[in-house]
């Protein structure tokens, strides 16, 4: 993963769950992540469309297994 | 897509305390009875703004993790809501503006009736179905 990209996910877990001492993988689920749940995950989504300005449809939001797929998402939307 | 808007959500630490800012107002006696919502792990009381809108005061509960976030943050008027005629359609409407479904419940605060919470980057927003 691009590393601006990664320091960025993580930059918005971080604000989003207000949780400094989170640290992503490319395989980090929900389940990894305390306080990670299906409210914060929309608040997630929301505050990814908004930094890299690209529009995420729930088709697309609903596939999506671990972090490291939601930033191939990213990369793939900006492309 | 019939809807009015119906309140302002302001998020507060004490009900009870908010209230009295408007004690010398008058409006403070119009006041509903605060109310547990539990499905939503607040509580709320509406305050009589006028012209048929209220601000609603929103407690929430210790374990309330998303709200309590966004007090510890500083915010405090934090949804607009909406009474709609049909809040399916209305729901439906702002998602394919942009907006993601947030959660969907049936409010003890309004007879059990459905509303959803719908977000953007910048506004969030509760549809009522109305009566």
């Amino acid at each position: 993963m691009n590393d601006n990209l990664w320091a960025e996910l993580t930059a918005i877990f971080r604000e989003t769950l207000d949780d400094d001492s989170i640290t992503l993988t490319e395989s980090t689920t929900a389940k990894d992540v305390p306080g990670w749940d299906s409210i914060t995950h929309v608040l997630l989504v929301v505050a990814v469309e908004k930094k890299f300005r690209i529009k995420l449809i729930a088709s697309e939001i609903q596939r999506l297994q671990n972090v490291g797929e939601l930033a191939a998402l990213i990369r793939s939307k900006r492309a | 897509m019939p809807m009015t808007f119906h309140h302002v959500g302001c998020l507060v630490n004490d009900i009870p305390a908010a209230l009295k800012l408007y004690q010398h107002t008058g409006l403070a006696a119009g006041a509903s009875v605060p109310m547990r919502v539990p499905g939503q792990k607040v509580q709320v009381c509406f305050l009589p703004a006028g012209n048929d809108a209220f601000i609603e005061f929103v407690q929430p509960d210790p374990d309330n993790a998303f709200l309590q976030r966004m007090l510890r943050k500083g915010i405090s008027y934090y949804h607009v809501a909406y009474l709609c005629s049909d809040v399916e359609t209305c729901a439906g409407d702002f998602v394919r503006s942009g907006a993601h479904e947030l959660n969907r419940f049936h409010s003890e605060a309004f007879g059990g009736r459905l509303c959803v919470f719908l977000t953007t980057p910048e506004q969030l927003i509760e549809l009522i179905q109305a009566a």
